[in-house]
């Protein structure tokens, strides 16, 4: 009897709808301070897809590079943010320079769906690995009617010395990485630590690009032919 | 994310699936609705910062509870809640809680310790086993603490308690 109405007398107890609105503008805000990105109303997780080729036009890439640039800058060190806006700014004219020369394939598609199945089903993966691409692209499209996005690091990894100096060589040699620095870097890097693997290898097509964006520490994304961004992983040492 | 590095939800998801719970917890230990908010943010805010992995659903919601729990007794006993609510938070309580239960209402006269050990028992149905683990307190100090609840409880509202 006291165990019923405990449980009703509890049921009408709520978080109002105001408060849990507020609650979550909170949580982006923090989120974004927490990162020194700019105010975001948006979360994408470490392999995580952007979809670039639904952007009405160019801002959604830039939105994207933005996201990275929040990252760069999450130390709020000045010097830092300095070197990581010159990275974004590098990382931005690289990918837009990609993007560009992909816009004959990305116009070619009708839709987003089109980019989607390029991306889910044109591979030998089984049905459970699709069904999970496929909840992941319907995370995605939440997202396009945002403005601001910003990357929450779930994971980070660390780097011990020979792959700390093995990252330095790479961010050396230029911004896109070839797919043998790609299966390297998975290999050396993240052994089998991470099923991030599995999800680089179904980009063939992609180009990978290593971002600086702290003292010794680097992001790994990679643009597709469909026009996707998919966030690979953060690693720090 | 992959199955090694355990299971990973959202701070919106969480919000989503837990913020009610959380909000609950906090109330019932608290029994004032400005700050059983100001405890749900907190423990989101910390969630969102968490770094470890965890090991399923149940998991995130007993992490939340806990930690909603531990800054409940951080508020509580912070030098500035307890000057703000001799003053006027009395006032504000027990307006708050004239439309809740007897039932309710009796648990929120218990001793802060109590209320939590009843809310997690009967609302949230953890066993003492579960509760202890969650308070990091010995089994049997858990169940002294159900067994006083019950007795004021019993004398409050003149009836036995179901176990």
């Amino acid at each position: 009897m006291f165990r019923e109405e405990y449980i009703k007398a509890n049921e009408q107890i709520k978080p109002d709808d105001d408060f849990l609105k507020r609650l979550k503008e909170t949580i982006a805000k923090e989120s974004a301070t927490e990162q020194g990105a700019i105010q975001s109303d948006t979360i994408i997780h470490i392999g995580d897809y952007v979809d670039l080729k639904n952007a009405p036009d160019i801002t959604n890439i830039e939105t994207a590079m933005t996201s990275l640039n929040g990252v760069t800058c999450r130390r709020k060190s000045i010097a830092w943010k300095k070197i990581a806006v010159v990275a974004a700014c590098f990382v931005m004219i690289a990918t837009l320079s990609f993007v560009a020369s992909k816009m004959d394939i990305l116009n070619e598609h009708e839709g987003l769906q089109a980019g989607v199945e390029s991306v889910v089903y044109d591979d030998d993966k089984s049905s459970t690995n699709n069904v999970s691409l496929q909840e992941q692209y319907q995370e995605m499209c939440k997202l396009f009617d945002t403005t601001n996005v910003v990357i929450y690091e779930t994971h980070e990894f660390q780097v011990d010395e020979l792959e700390q100096e093995y990252l330095q060589n790479l961010r050396d040699n230029g911004e896109a990485l070839t797919s043998t620095d790609r299966d390297e870097l998975v290999s050396n890097i993240l052994a089998n630590q991470y099923n991030v693997k599995d999800r680089m290898e179904e980009l063939d097509d992609a180009k990978y690009y290593l971002a600086e964006f702290e003292n010794q520490s680097c992001a790994c994304f990679a643009i597709d032919n469909n026009g996707y961004i998919f966030i690979a992983m953060i690693l720090r040492n | 994310m992959g199955e090694n590095i355990g299971f990973v939800m959202s701070v919106e998801s969480a919000i989503d699936r837990f913020s009610t719970d959380v909000f609950r917890m906090a109330y019932a230990r608290t029994g004032n609705k400005s700050d059983a908010e100001d405890i749900t943010q907190d423990t989101f805010i910390k969630y969102m910062k968490e770094t470890k992995p965890f090991v399923d659903e149940n998991h995130v919601k007993a992490w939340l509870l806990r930690v909603a729990i531990n800054s409940s007794k951080n508020l509580v006993n912070s030098a500035w809640h307890r000057k703000n609510t001799s003053m006027d938070a009395a006032d504000l309580m027990s307006t708050q809680i004239e439309d809740q239960s007897e039932v309710y209402n009796a648990v929120l006269k218990l001793p802060e310790k109590y209320r939590i050990v009843v809310h997690l028992y009967y609302f949230e149905g953890y066993s003492v086993e579960e509760i202890a683990m969650m308070l990091s307190a010995k089994e049997s100090t858990v169940k002294s603490w159900m067994r006083r609840a019950r007795m004021k409880l019993k004398d409050m509202l003149k009836e036995e308690i179901d176990v």
